[in-house]
C-alpha cells in the first residue's frame, strides 16, 4: 500500500513527463556532442571549433560545385586534362560541359567575365593557377571589407572577374588578359596572384616529354586523342583506295571487258597496284598509330611530335631551366603590367606563399603532417625556382611593376593555414592574403596621389 | 618508218586538240574555280579541312609545322632570322604581324622592305621577324607580338598587315556545329579527336582530296595533262561532295564539344558572327597599338588594298589605306615586293620624321 503511494507521489503530471523526456534527449544529444568532439579532435589532431568547420565546408562546396577538386589538394595534373579542355589562345580553360561553375568562357565563378567600368562596382581581375582561382572565390568578401573605409572604393562593389585556373603560369595569365580584352571586357584591377606553378610543374611533367618550358601544364594530355596531321591524310587516302577499288571491281563486273582475258588481265593490275599502295598506307598507319600511343605511356621523347613538344628550348642545364622560368615569370608579369597601363587598369603582381619555402611559416605536428611532404615532387622546384622569383620580383620592382613578395605572409602564423602538401590553402589564409592585396592596393592609389 | 611517225605524231596532235576543246568546253578556267572552292573549304567554321604542315598551338591557335617545312623557324614560322633576340644599336627589328599577306611580304618581299625601312644607314640593319602565318586574324596577331615579347623578345617597330580575312569574307556556309567566330580558322578540324573509326576515316579522305585537288589545281600547257587533271579532278570533286554529305548527315546526329565550339553562342545569320570579328578586329588593333606604345615599339596598321573598311574606324584606328598609292597584281610574288616597297616607303618616312 506505502509502495504504492510512492509510485504515486513518483508519477509525473504528463507535461512535466514531457519535459523529462526532452531533457533527457537534450542531454543525450549534448554527451554525444561532446563524444564526437572528442573523437573527432583525437582524429585530426585539432578541434573542430565552428570556425574550423565552417572552413572545410566552404572548401568542400567550393570544390564540389567546381564539378571537381579544383582547388582541393594535391591535384594531380592529370586531372587538370580531366577538368580542362583544349582553348586556341590559352592553351586549356574550365570545360563548362564539365566543370559546373564555368562560364561560357571557361573561367570559373562570374557568369558575366565580360563587363563595362561603372562608378559603383570595382572590376577586380583576378589571374594565376589554382590559389589566385580560390582567392577570387574566399578572397573577394575579405577584400571588399578592407577596402570599404577607403574613400576611393567606399560604396563600391567588389565585383572579381577570374581568369585563373588550375595549373596556370605565365603566359597564360597574359594570354587570358587578351582574350578578355579583345572581346570587349574591361577591368579596374588586375590582381596576378601566382609563381608556385612556374617553377613547380615543369619539372614535374612536361620535361618528360621534352616540352617548351613556356607551354602550358601537361600539355600532351591535351593534344592526346588529336590525331596526327599525316596519319589523318593516310587514313584517308586508304579509305579512298577502298573505295576505288571498289568502283573498278564494279565497272568490270558490269562491263563486256568481264568476258575477256585480258579485261581481267587489265582490272587485276590496276587492283594489285592499288591494293599494294593500300597496304604500304596500312603499315605507315601502324607506325603512326604505336607512335602516338607511345607518346603517352612511354616516356622516349625522340617519338614527340613538334605539336607537343614546341620550339627547341636549348635549355641544357637544370641552373638555365629554374633561369628561364623565372624570366618567363617576370616577363609575363611585364607585359602585363604594360597592357593594362595601356587599358587604364591598375595592376597588382603578388608571388604566392608556399610551404616549401624555407623558414615561411612555423609548422605545428598537425599541420606538418597534413602540408609538408620530404618526397611531394613540387618541392624541389619551389626550393630551386623561389629565390630566382624573388629576384625577378625586384627587377620588376625597378621596372615599375606594383610586385608584392607574399612569402613571408604565414611568417607569424602559428595556426594550421595549409590544407595540403602542395600549395593551397584555408579561408583564413586566403583572408590574411586578401588584407595583405587591399593595402597594397591602397598604398598604390595613395602613392599615385602623392605623384600627381 | 618515217611515216609512221608522222602518222602517229598527227593522232597524237589530234588528241591534244580534242582534249584542247573538252577542256574549254567544261570550263573557261578550271583551275581558278578549283582554287575559289578550295578557299570556301578554308572559311568553313566546321568539319573544315586539317592541312599537313598546319599544327596546333597553344596560345596562337596554330602554326606551320617547321618539321614539313625547311623555310620554317623552331617557333612555327616563315624565316630564318632569329626570333627571339634584344634590341641593339647596331639593328633594327621589325617584327610583321598578319596572315597571308604579311606572310608573303616576307616570303617574296623582304628584301624590298627592308631596303626601304633601311635607308637610313643609322637605324642599322635591318632585321626582319616574322610572326604572321597565313590564316590569322586578330586576336592572332596579337598574341604572336605578346608571345615573342613574353619570351624576351624586342623589337623597334611592328608591321601589321590584315584586313581580308575580316573584312573581305563570304557568308560562312551554315554548319549545324557553331564555331566562336574569333577562333582561329578550320578549328574544328585542328581540335576535334576521333574516337569513332567512320568520323576519322571520313575526315582523313576529305582532308586527302583537297589536298589533291589543291595540286591539281595547278595548271599545265598541255592540253592532254590538263584534260587528264581535270578528268581526275571531277571525279575527286564528286567523292569530296559525297563526302561532306556523309558528315553533313554525322554532324547533325552529334553534339559538339566545348573544346570544338568555344564559347556558345546563339547565331541567328551571319551578320552577328561578323560583326563580331568586326569589333575584335578593331579592339585587338587598338590593343597592339597600346602594347607597342609601352614597349616603345613603333607601330604600323596598313590594311590590304581595296577593303571596304569604314573611313571613320580606319581613321580612328591610324590605319594606312594602301588603295590610293598600290595597285594589286594577279602574281604572288610580285604582288609582295610592290607591296613590300610601298609599306616600306611609308614606313621609312614615318620613321624618319
Amino acid at each position: 500500500m506505502a509502495n504504492m503511494a510512492t509510485q504515486e507521489r513518483l508519477r509525473l503530471s504528463p507535461a512535466r513527463a514531457r519535459l523529462f523526456r526532452v531533457a533527457t534527449l537534450v542531454v543525450a544529444v549534448l554527451v554525444c556532442e561532446a563524444m564526437i568532439f572528442v573523437a573527432l579532435w583525437i582524429r585530426d589532431g585539432r578541434a573542430p571549433t565552428p570556425d574550423q568547420r565552417r572552413a572545410e565546408i566552404s572548401s568542400v562546396l567550393a570544390d564540389y560545385e567546381h564539378g571537381s577538386d579544383a582547388t582541393a589538394p594535391g591535384r594531380a595534373f592529370f586531372d587538370v586534362a580531366e577538368i580542362g579542355t583544349l582553348h586556341p589562345y590559352i592553351g586549356y580553360t574550365a570545360d563548362p560541359d564539365r566543370v559546373t561553375r564555368a562560364n561560357v568562357f571557361g573561367f570559373t565563378g562570374n557568369e558575366r567575365p565580360l563587363r563595362h567600368r561603372a562608378p559603383d562596382t570595382l572590376l577586380v581581375g583576378i589571374a594565376g593557377g589554382s590559389v589566385a582561382e580560390g582567392f577570387s572565390l574566399f578572397g573577394m568578401e575579405p577584400l571588399e571589407r578592407s577596402l570599404s573605409d577607403h574613400p576611393e572604393f567606399r560604396g563600391r562593389t567588389v565585383v572579381p572577374v577570374n581568369m585563373g585556373f588550375s595549373g596556370y603560369k605565365q603566359p597564360q595569365q597574359l594570354m587570358a588578359l587578351i582574350w578578355l580584352l579583345s572581346l570587349g571586357g574591361e577591368l579596374d584591377y588586375l590582381i596576378n596572384l601566382d609563381g608556385f606553378n612556374e617553377v613547380a610543374l615543369h619539372n614535374t611533367e612536361n620535361v618528360r616529354k621534352n616540352v617548351f618550358p613556356a607551354y602550358p601544364q601537361a600539355w600532351f594530355l591535351f593534344l592526346d586523342g588529336i590525331p596526327d596531321p599525316g596519319l589523318v591524310l593516310r587514313v584517308g587516302r586508304r579509305k579512298y583506295l577502298a573505295g576505288r577499288i571498289t568502283e573498278i571491281t564494279r565497272d568490270h563486273q558490269r562491263s563486256w571487258t568481264r568476258f575477256s582475258v585480258i579485261g581481267f588481265a587489265v582490272w587485276d593490275v590496276r587492283r594489285r597496284i592499288l591494293e599494294r599502295e593500300r597496304a604500304e598506307l596500312g603499315q605507315e598507319i601502324d607506325e603512326l598509330r604505336s607512335r602516338a600511343e607511345a607518346l603517352v605511356s612511354s616516356d622516349a621523347v625522340d617519338v614527340v611530335p613538334y605539336r607537343i613538344k614546341g620550339p627547341e628550348s636549348g635549355i641544357a642545364t637544370e641552373g638555365d631551366l629554374f633561369g628561364f622560368l623565372a624570366d618567363t615569370w617576370r616577363r609575363g608579369s611585364l607585359q602585363l603590367d604594360r597592357l593594362c597601363r595601356a587599358n587604364g587598369i591598375r595592376y597588382l603582381h603578388f608571388l604566392q606563399p608556399n610551404q616549401y619555402v624555407e623558414d615561411s611559416k612555423p609548422m605545428g605536428a598537425t599541420e606538418r603532417r597534413l602540408a609538408w611532404r620530404e618526397d611531394q615532387p613540387y618541392r624541389q622546384g619551389v626550393e630551386k625556382g623561389y629565390p630566382m622569383l624573388r629576384r625577378e620580383g625586384r627587377r620588376l620592382v625597378g621596372q615599375g611593376v606594383a610586385f608584392h613578395d607574399l612569402t613571408q605572409v604565414f611568417a607569424g602564423v602559428e595556426e594550421p593555414r595549409y590544407v595540403d602538401d602542395c600549395c593551397h590553402f584555408d579561408e583564413q589564409g586566403y583572408d590574411r592574403i586578401a588584407k595583405k592585396v587591399a593595402q597594397a592596393m591602397i598604398e598604390k592609389i595613395e602613392l599615385e596621389g602623392a605623384r600627381r | 618508218m618515217k611515216r609512221r611517225v608522222i602518222i602517229l605524231f598527227a593522232i597524237w596532235i589530234v588528241i591534244e586538240l580534242l582534249a584542247l576543246a573538252w577542256v574549254y568546253k567544261q570550263t573557261d578556267n578550271d583551275d581558278d574555280s578549283t582554287k575559289e572552292r578550295l578557299t570556301m573549304q578554308e572559311v568553313t567554321p566546321t568539319r573544315s579541312v586539317r592541312l599537313e604542315g598546319e599544327v596546333i598551338h597553344p596560345y596562337l591557335g596554330f602554326v606551320h609545322d617547321p618539321t614539313s617545312d625547311p623555310a620554317v623557324n623552331t617557333y612555327g614560322f616563315v624565316g630564318a632570322g632569329p626570333v627571339i633576340a634584344s634590341r641593339s644599336d647596331d639593328r633594327f627589328r621589325v617584327a610583321v604581324l598578319g596572315g597571308s599577306a604579311a606572310e608573303n611580304l616576307v616570303r617574296h618581299g623582304a628584301q624590298s622592305l627592308k631596303e626601304a625601312i633601311g635607308t637610313d644607314r643609322s637605324r642599322g640593319r635591318v632585321e626582319l621577324v616574322n610572326l604572321a602565318c597565313a590564316g590569322y586574324r586578330q586576336p592572332q596577331p596579337l598574341l604572336a607580338l605578346s608571345w615573342a615579347l613574353s619570351l624576351g623578345s624586342e623589337f623597334d617597330a611592328a608591321i601589321l598587315v590584315d584586313g581580308a580575312d575580316t573584312f573581305d569574307v563570304d557568308e560562312p556556309p551554315s554548319e549545324s556545329w557553331q564555331v566562336y567566330p574569333t577562333y582561329p580558322r578550320n578549328w574544328a578540324a585542328l581540335a576535334s579527336f576521333t574516337s569513332d573509326l567512320r568520323l576519322e576515316r571520313l575526315m582523313g579522305e576529305q582532308t586527302w582530296i583537297v589536298s589533291e585537288l589543291r595540286e591539281t589545281g595547278s595548271g599545265s600547257v598541255w592540253p592532254l595533262r590538263r584534260f587528264a587533271r581535270r578528268f581526275r579532278a571531277t571525279r575527286l570533286e564528286q567523292r569530296l561532295a559525297e563526302l561532306q554529305t556523309e558528315l553533313r548527315e554525322l554532324d547533325s546526329r552529334e553534339q559538339p564539344r566545348f573544346r570544338v565550339t568555344g564559347p556558345r553562342m546563339r547565331v541567328e545569320g551571319p551578320e552577328p558572327a561578323q560583326s563580331l570579328v568586326k569589333s575584335v578586329w578593331a579592339v585587338s588593333s587598338k590593343q597592339l597599338a597600346g602594347l607597342s606604345a609601352q614597349n616603345r615599339i613603333r607601330f604600323f596598321h596598313f590594311q590590304e588594298a581595296g577593303l571596304n573598311i569604314p573611313p571613320e574606324l580606319r581613321q580612328a584606328l591610324g590605319v594606312y589605306d594602301l588603295t590610293e598609292t598600290f595597285e594589286p597584281v594577279a602574281d604572288e610574288r610580285v604582288h609582295a615586293e610592290r607591296l613590300a616597297e610601298a609599306i616600306g616607303r611609308v614606313v621609312g618616312s614615318a620613321l624618319s620624321e
